[in-house]
């Protein structure tokens, strides 16, 4: 299924992302392929190490003062490059045409300042209104998101909202210069369960509404199932699977998606063990040559040890790296 | 019938804090309200509920971490209260804990085999270094690692790994009770499976009791009997887990079940979406404290605080409107 | 999976020691000031040994002279070479400095410890006590307390003793108020060590790699506090090569005869910078972020 080419928003091509460290390079981004089209919502899945955030942040360009650096590929929005640019147009893209929200709110927001002069300021930076006026678009954009007493809460200080609550302002913050690119770092993973699912439905009516397109960084596949249209598995630097929610959630082709799928204990489910994922992520120092999730395969065999596969792609638009792909469906890259 | 491990009566833990103009009003943030409950040999007691419900407190008041207000701890129908200095320490080797942080709950200047040798020297369980070291491998050999970790730093490790040596830590001693504060909450979700599985393998073993407390009630339903749903400060609803599933009556617990994201997808049903956020557990007023959330309360909800009562089948719960 | 463990096994264990090593190794400013501090030790042990003229060499017949090849540092109103002198005034200083800021820092440790563990009485009282000596000036206390014990290096000892543990004390006092509640802590209660274990084997190793670092950078400032003191008369007494007094001596002839003062000065100067890069660079290397 050939993707048009207007529809593709953003588009992460071959990212390598390497941090120079003290004890060595660690390749957190190793050769990653992503595209977000207009208006869907992309999940990235991975655990610890498989260098979703540093995705994130290559893609803010928020790497500069920490020891990484993009050191191949490169990354469009909406067909212009964004990473061979000025440090003074990076910034202007950031909170412009791509926002951020990070897993936690109370760090995100400047605790010395009131909720409306934190949101007025992104606004009057971005278009230039008086004071008054960005106060006013504030508490417009509280109302769109259901935010009760908007006018009240803009004189109020982080502290003295709930969790649920800076998250909401965060997101209104995000959204207040219309971005083009929402990446959303773990939103909801600090959130009470309850308070994740206001949320996550408050995310789903903006997506009507306003339209962004959301690049949503996750490890609960739960989250991924309710919020994502797409979805790309990362493991250990690398995209190892990835399709739409519904094929991949009804029939993952990659073993570690598999596994991921059925380790989670699952509510009404009542089984004595849980079919769990043996080993740990490889030590960066002993990386195996072949296919990163090898050694803890249960079913992989001599190819998957010499050789790292390729991606395989279905017809429904799945693709996967594995070479069971190849065994089983005789297909190419 | 498998006896009582451990009870609780009318357990309380407040906080006092000052406020008014001149600090001079002291109000109590009541964390822990008058719970009572108890745990039979062998099973595993599991505690669900949001931050600020009290559970994490109430780990730790069962395991004399921090000192309660009020109310009445009972391990093996002895009353903690009533022991003598002695009497305590031998208790202590019976209830153990393990925390939920493995980045925070080791030393980092400790050897794994000095973490794990601890309660070994604590008790007079081994004497010398040749018998300590033996039964640190031995421990080590429970929780799925090697002999050769014992001389490594915790730092060396990954989260996994370190939840492992936080369990073998508490396993020294022989415990009865391990009383489990969010365990896998840090952890991978690959990880969360290998653990859990782990601690399923350990209970079987070596007859053990656990109370696993967190926040995700997935989590919690998988490896526990019977669950208990914390709300600000006490249990709202407690059955055994098929029963919760299948019939849960207290509209919080209904909410709750419903809010959680499954990763299943012939299942996008329609959500119990809660109004508000939590009331503040400072000097609740005379109501259910569930009622400003709850879209099914009645002005008896309002002006009254219902008590846990037992609806038969061992579903206990504390709604005006499960009652009828 | 098992070629990874085999050599998981053969990898090198990474103490917290190796770890503060290999970071220490980095510090080049630290590596010359401890170079310049174990020639200092060297010189305290076996200075007698190494230095051409004795300590009171006595010699009427080249007194006042300036630096020459015969006398490195040229002579003293007495004749006696100034360069031995500085040589062998070296072990008063480092013996002076080490034992103060030591008693300081063990009776200050302690009093932090049980301050911040207990709290209430224990900690309102020392503190308060604390705060007392604090508003002295350290030399000007240093000087108060001389006075009540009379001259002498001995009582310079305990002078800059008495002034140095307090800061010891804020020091630990705010290392156990932080680890006390630290999960660890919590963990090590809950299997039921005493208070005693806490303090010891978890609280006090977690202290230490600030009260190294304030322990190293203390005795440059002690240094300089027993050669004020013998400066001022106070300490040392004539004919102590003590580095301060040599000063104290050299004053009444500073106008032609610079070397009197200038080379005990510059001993003074360098031992002390000496020991503060070595503390700068050993705090440096303790920091406690790890490259995780």
């Amino acid at each position: 299924m050939q993707e048009k080419e207007s529809d593709i928003l953003l588009d992460i091509k071959n990212l390598h992302t390497y941090f120079f460290t003290d004890n060595g390079v660690v390749k957190s981004v190793d050769g990653v392929d992503i595209t977000l089209k207009k208006g869907s919502t992309l999940g990235i899945v991975g655990e610890s190490g498989s260098g979703k955030s540093v995705t994130a942040l290559s893609v803010m360009n928020l790497l500069t003062g920490t020891k990484g650096k993009i050191v191949e590929g490169n990354i469009h929005l909406d067909g212009k490059d964004i990473v061979n640019i000025s440090e003074e147009e990076k910034r202007k893209l950031r909170g412009g045409d791509i926002a951020m929200i990070f897993q936690e709110p109370m760090t995100s927001l400047n605790p010395v300042l009131k909720i409306g002069d934190q949101i007025s300021e992104a606004i009057i930076e971005h278009f230039k209104t008086s004071k008054k006026e960005a106060l006013d678009k504030t508490i417009e954009i509280l109302k769109k998101i259901s935010i009760p007493r908007a006018e009240k809460i803009v004189n109020e200080y982080p502290f003295q909202l709930s969790g649920g609550m800076r998250q909401r302002i965060m997101i209104a913050m995000a959204l207040v210069c219309n971005p083009k690119v929402l990446i959303a770092d773990e939103p909801t993973t600090a959130l009470d369960v309850t308070i994740q699912a206001q949320i996550l439905e408050l995310m789903n009516e903006l997506k009507k509404i306003v339209g962004t397109s959301v690049l949503f960084i996750t490890h609960d596949l739960g989250v991924i199932a309710e919020i994502c249209d797409e979805v790309v598995v990362m493991y250990c630097g690398r995209v190892v699977e990835s399709g739409d929610v519904l094929s991949i959630f009804k029939k993952p082709r990659h073993p570690y998606t598999e596994g991921l799928l059925k380790s989670i204990p699952k509510l009404g489910e009542h089984v004595e063990i849980l079919e769990s994922i043996p080993g740990n992520v490889p030590n960066p120092k002993y990386m195996p040559k072949g296919c990163k999730f090898e050694p803890r395969c249960s079913k992989s065999f001599d190819k998957c040890r010499e050789e790292e596969p390729p991606f395989f792609t279905y017809s429904n638009g799945q693709k996967s790296r594995c070479w069971l792909c190849k065994k089983e469906y005789g297909g190419e890259v | 019938m498998s006896k009582v491990l451990l009870r609780t009566e009318n357990l309380k833990k407040y906080y006092p804090t000052k406020s008014g103009v001149l600090g001079t009003k002291t109000e109590y943030v009541k964390s822990v309200d008058g719970v009572s409950f108890e745990v039979k040999e062998g099973e595993v007691f599991g505690i669900v509920g949001e931050s600020g419900c009290g559970k994490s407190t109430l780990g730790k008041l069962i395991c004399n971490l921090i000192d309660k207000t009020d109310g009445v701890i009972t391990i093996k129908d002895k009353n903690l209260s009533k022991l003598s200095k002695k009497e305590m320490r031998d208790v202590r080797k019976d209830i153990q804990m393990v925390f939920q942080d493995p980045y925070a709950s080791l030393n980092p200047r400790m050897s794994v085999r000095d973490i794990i040798a601890e309660p070994l020297i604590i008790h007079n369980l081994a004497h010398g270094k040749e018998e300590i070291d033996k039964r640190v491998i031995e421990l080590l050999r429970h929780v799925g690692l090697d002999g050769y970790h014992a001389q490594r730093y915790p730092h060396e490790f990954s989260g996994g790994q370190r939840q492992r040596i936080g369990i073998a830590r508490a396993l020294a001693v022989k415990p009865k009770l391990i009383i489990a504060d969010e365990p896998v909450s840090a952890l991978d979700v690959s990880i969360q499976s290998q653990v859990l599985n782990l601690m399923n393998e350990l209970k079987n073993k070596l007859n053990l009791t656990y109370v696993f407390i967190a926040h995700d009630l997935s989590v919690v339903e998988h490896i526990s009997d019977r669950i208990g749903v914390m709300y600000l400060g006490n249990f709202v609803e407690v059955a055994d887990k098929y029963e919760m599933y299948k019939n849960p009556l207290h509209p919080y617990t209904q909410a709750l079940l419903s809010a959680i994201p499954l990763p299943t997808l012939h299942d996008r049903r329609e959500r119990i979406i809660l109004k508000g956020e939590i009331t503040s557990p400072i000097e609740p007023k005379k109501a259910c404290r569930f009622a400003g959330r709850c879209w099914c309360a009645t002005d008896e909800c309002h002006n009254n605080e219902p008590a846990l009562k037992d609806m038969g089948n061992d579903h206990f719960v504390s709604c005006f409107q499960a009652f009828k | 999976m098992a070629k990874e463990k085999e050599l998981e096994e053969k990898e090198e264990i990474r103490t917290p020691f190796k770890e503060f090593l290999m970071k220490f190794k980095k510090q080049k400013t630290a590596i010359a000031a401890l170079a310049f501090l174990m020639l200092l030790v060297v010189f305290s042990i076996i200075g007698e040994m190494i230095v051409p003229y004795g300590v009171d060499e006595y010699d009427y017949s080249s007194v006042l002279q300036s630096p020459s090849q015969n006398h490195l540092f040229g002579t003293d109103e007495f004749g006696r070479d100034i360069f031995s002198r500085v040589i062998l005034g070296a072990r008063i200083s480092l013996a002076v400095g080490l034992s103060s800021v030591t008693v300081g820092a063990v009776v200050g440790t302690i009093l932090g410890l049980l301050s911040g563990y207990y709290g209430g009485f224990i900690d309102s009282v020392i503190m308060r006590v604390c705060d007392t000596l604090f508003a002295f000036p350290g030399t000007i206390l240093a000087i108060g307390i001389m006075a009540i014990l009379g001259p002498g290096i001995f009582n310079v000892v305990i002078a800059v003793a008495i002034f140095s543990a307090p800061s010891f004390a804020r020091i630990v006092r705010s290392s156990t108020l932080s680890q006390k509640e630290s999960v660890y802590v919590q963990a090590a209660k809950s299997l039921g060590a005493s208070d005693g274990r806490i303090l010891f084997k978890h609280i006090l190793p977690g202290a230490m790699s600030e009260i190294i670092v304030y322990y190293t950078m203390n005795i440059g400032s002690s240094i300089l506090t027993a050669s004020s003191l013998s400066f001022l008369g106070m300490g040392a007494q004539a004919p102590s090569p003590e580095w301060g007094l040599q000063l104290s001596t050299g004053r009444a002839y500073v106008g032609l005869n610079w070397h009197m003062t200038f080379f005990p000065g510059l001993a003074i100067f360098l031992t002390v910078l000496s020991f503060n890069l070595l503390g700068d660079g050993l705090r440096d290397a303790l920091d406690p972020k790890l490259t995780q």
